[in-house]
């Protein structure tokens, strides 16, 4: 082999996306020549692969919602590592999925990211063990040597280290399969707790499920973001965007089995019998604690993960930007 | 001034050259187009951030330094032993050498999650991720050099009586070891990405976390600095690397090869 | 005719007892046909027969085609004759009693000029200490002890070549099979060569067949001249030189005997070139 692999390309995915990706104008955007009736083109980058997480978008697309709302949105799949934020920020897409924490460190290093949708109003972060596991805590499992499977930079790996050590503990990256957990009795694997654990069960491998948001920190997750700049030059589109992503929502939690079928054929790691079974488990994230509408966001929320970040060190207290600037409910 | 020290200032002073500018005009541009440091940090940023990280960086050099080296070790070996036996062999080379140029097509990073079921989590699983990475050019550039050594040579071996593993450690080995140091020259900086791209898939991360790992959390962190940072201490062991391979063949070559003797 | 005289050294030949026997051999009806790559046959040599006394120096020379080559190649084991048999001492060839000499160096860069000339007894298995001295030895009696640690590739055209000479002799070989040693050497170096050549073959107890296009080489040098003819290859014409060995120096080239002798060979070339020509 005597050029450079393509496996360098993927090396320095990450920064060369974000660093070629110069804050630029994209015509997707703008107002077609043909007139009103023309749809509006949009993509937006998810973080992961299709699961129920994604499920209200995903029916937005198939039973037309977008369409109605005058939007041709574009569905970009992710994967582990897919740099998301970056790419909202940079404006190579117009919406993006991240995670809560990625708004506030996006914004301290500058990025001008707004959230517009908290698809989990509660955490569904999790770490699952074999069920056999003698770990029945989190605190029992971050003060083992165990090893956790766990994609690396994510605030609430630094916050379970923050609240209980975790010295001894092991961790390796997170390759989006489930075949190394399957593979090892002692492995333990953050997760969304409504997604892999029932495949896993699926699998006929029984497995005990640790909660983060018990450990009290919990972050709005999956959230949709866009960038400032685009948000004040077409805030019809995006508002349009947001109300058809909730309307997508609902109509997926109404009747989810067909857009699982969809999401299925776009993952072959998670079946649709599986995903079924997903997203009644998702609901209760998916809703949040509170009565608010779906994908709405609370000042108190982000001021809290804001704090949280701050005492992690993920940010210097001179950096923590304003709760109220975060977000923008619909 | 010697000869040989302006020969070497010849040969490192236009490189050196070279990076200097472009460090310069890389800061001009982005203090230029004011472009956010997230999405494409400045050298000084840059610097900055190998400064403020320095222990976890030199830690992390070293273990993918580490796992580097046993790939390369281990390719170096294997790729050398199973070149000899596909240039010795003409039935496996015709059935198993084209395949090889195949495989080597097969990007690791579909192959590294196998590594990690098969060897665990940790070194042993990115050292086989560099290995498997370096060791074609290994193999091609084995077989290429034993099948073209000068064939009155070979007559020349003949008429001595040689037997064949004479033959192959004292003509078709040497004869072959200016191009084996040609492969194993690709194969260095080739290990460097093997290891890092086995480490996105089975690194520990954690406070003693290696280059790929904090690549990983730098990602995700936004800390772009940080990868860049990173990046270039992968490249410095690819370089280290390089430059030793280059080294020992220049000390094995020089007196006799003709690559050692010209002038660059 | 006479065998010319020789100072038998001998000293260094305790392994095989004794002095070694120069070989004699009688090639007896050789034919060589090839097939040119297109399926039709070429005949290279036809019906070559002729004896060579032990000790005795054969040039055999020929315009280039003749098969002269390919007849030494036959003889030196490195082909196959289609027809025919060669004798060495009324026997098959014996192992490791023959030197090589070709019109390329052959040479491994990698090695210094004494390794390169004990190679033969290296692959032989002697110990190195004495192989070494050996080759040393040989590298003294051709006048390139000074260069014995350098590199071939520091060495000019003609010391490679007498390097190669080195290794060719190293062995004590009892037949000495030279394709073209000097072809590709200028006037004077060759000249050289060729007075060093006879110095050790006056010096050795062994038969030398000397391959080369060069008529006055091939006089200077040889007790006897083959000539070959082309298409097919075949002996048009073998003679004797009759010059004393020590009676051979540069000068000799302008004397008449020598020019005669000259003559006599570029006759017979124009007769075989012409003979090829008309059988068309």
């Amino acid at each position: 082999m005597r050029r450079l692999s393509p496996t360098l390309s993927l090396t320095l995915t990450g920064c060369l996306l974000a660093a070629l990706a110069l804050p630029g104008c994209k015509s997707s955007s703008d107002a077609p020549a043909g007139g009103e009736k023309a749809a509006t083109k949009v993509s937006i980058q998810l973080n992961w692969v299709p699961e129920p997480e994604f499920g209200g978008l995903y029916a937005a697309v198939e039973k037309g919602i977008y369409a109605k709302a005058g939007l041709d949105v574009t569905i970009v799949k992710g994967s582990a590592g897919v740099p998301s934020a970056q790419l909202a920020a940079s404006g190579k897409v117009e919406f993006a999925v991240v995670t809560g924490g990625e708004v506030v460190t996006l914004r301290a290093r500058g990025a001008e990211l707004v959230a517009l949708y908290a698809q989990f109003r509660l955490s569904p972060r999790g770490i699952v063990v074999h069920k056999d596991s003698p770990h029945k805590s989190l605190e029992s499992l971050w003060k083992s040597d165990s090893t956790v499977v766990l994609e690396p930079g994510l605030a609430f790996g630094k916050w379970l280290d923050s609240k209980f050590g975790g010295q001894a503990l092991k961790r390796v990256p997170s390759t989006g399969n489930l075949a190394g957990f399957i593979a090892d009795k002692a492995l333990a694997q953050a997760v969304y707790v409504f997604a892999e654990p029932v495949e896993l069960e699926r699998r006929k491998v029984p497995v005990r499920i640790l909660d983060v948001a018990d450990t009290g920190f919990n972050p709005y997750e999956a959230v949709i973001v866009t960038r400032k700049a685009y948000l004040d030059s077409d805030k019809a589109t995006v508002e349009a965007f947001v109300d058809a992503t909730r309307e997508g929502w609902k109509a997926y939690l109404a009747d989810p089995g067909p857009i699982n079928a969809v999401m299925a054929e776009l993952n072959p790691a998670m079946s649709k019998a599986a995903m079924d079974t997903s997203v009644r488990l998702a609901e209760r994230y998916i809703k949040g604690l509170d009565d608010g509408a779906l994908g709405s966001m609370s000042t108190a929320r982000w001021a809290a993960l804001v704090d949280q970040l701050v005492q992690l060190g993920e940010l210097k207290a001179g950096e923590a930007p304003n709760p109220d600037t975060l977000f923008l409910n619909r | 001034m010697s000869a040989s020290t302006r020969t070497l200032w010849r040969s490192v002073l236009p490189p050196a050259v070279t990076v200097v500018v472009a460090v310069a005009l890389w800061q001009l541009a982005v203090m230029l187009t004011g472009v956010a440091p997230y999405l494409c940090p400045s050298p000084l940023d840059v610097f900055q951030a190998f400064v403020e990280r320095r222990e976890p960086l030199l830690a992390a050099t070293g273990l993918t330094a580490a796992a580097t080296l046993i790939g390369f070790g281990s390719a170096t070996v294997l790729g050398i032993t199973i070149g000899t036996v596909l240039a010795s062999v003409g039935i496996l080379r015709r059935g198993v050498y084209p395949l090889t140029n195949l495989l080597q097509m097969v990007p690791v990073v579909a192959v590294a999650p196998l590594l990690t079921i098969w060897f665990g989590y940790g070194l042993s699983a990115v050292a086989a991720s560099a290995c498997i990475v370096a060791i074609f050019p290994v193999i091609a550039n084995t077989v290429d050099g034993l099948r073209s050594v000068d064939p009155n040579l070979r007559e020349l071996f003949a008429l001595y009586g040689a037997s064949r593993s004479e033959r192959w450690l004292k003509l078709e080995l040497p004869a072959a070891t200016p191009t084996i140091i040609t492969g194993l020259r690709i194969a260095a900086g080739l290990s460097v990405i093997g290891a890092v791209v086995g480490e996105f898939v089975s690194g520990f991360a954690g406070a003693n976390a290696p280059i790929g790992i904090v690549i990983l959390t730098a990602i995700r962190e936004a800390r772009t600095d940080l990868v860049f940072a990173a990046i270039l201490c992968s490249a410095v062991v690819g370089f280290t690397l390089f430059g030793l391979v280059s080294g020992v063949g220049h000390l094995v070559l020089r007196r006799w090869h003709a690559s050692s003797r010209a002038t660059p | 005719m006479a065998a010319p005289h020789r100072t038998h050294e001998g000293t260094h030949d305790g392994t095989r007892g004794g002095t070694p026997a120069p070989i004699g051999l009688v090639v007896d009806g050789i034919g060589r046909t090839f097939d040119d790559g297109a399926g039709q046959p070429v005949e290279a040599l036809r019906d070559v027969s002729l004896s060579v006394a032990p000790g005795r120096f054969v040039a055999f020379i020929g315009p280039s085609g003749c098969g002269k080559t390919t007849l030494l190649r036959i003889i030196g084991g490195l082909d196959r004759a289609t027809a025919g048999t060669v004798l060495f001492d009324g026997g098959p060839r014996p192992e490791g009693a023959l030197g090589y000499g070709f019109q390329d160096a052959r040479l491994l860069p990698w090695r210094s000029v004494l390794r390169n000339v004990a190679l033969p007894f290296e692959l032989a298995g002697m110990a190195r200490a004495e192989r070494e001295a050996r080759a040393m030895d040989m590298l003294e009696r051709v006048g390139l002890a000074d260069f014995a640690s350098a590199r071939p590739h520091t060495l000019s055209g003609g010391m490679r070549m007498r390097v190669a000479l080195a290794r060719a002799l190293v062995t004590r070989p009892r037949l000495l099979v030279l394709d073209e040693p000097f072809g590709a050497l200028d006037e004077i170096t060759r000249t050289d060569l060729d007075d060093e050549l006879r110095r050790l073959w006056l010096q050795t107890p062994m038969t030398v067949l000397l391959v080369t296009h060069s008529i006055s080489e091939a006089i200077y040098l040889a007790d006897r001249v083959v000539v070959l003819a082309p298409r097919p290859g075949r002996i048009i014409d073998d003679f004797e030189v009759e010059i004393a060995h020590d009676a051979r120096s540069p000068d000799v080239r302008t004397e008449p005997r020598f020019v005669d002798r000259v003559a006599r060979a570029a006759t017979a070339l124009e007769r075989g070139v012409r003979e090829a020509a008309v059988a068309r």
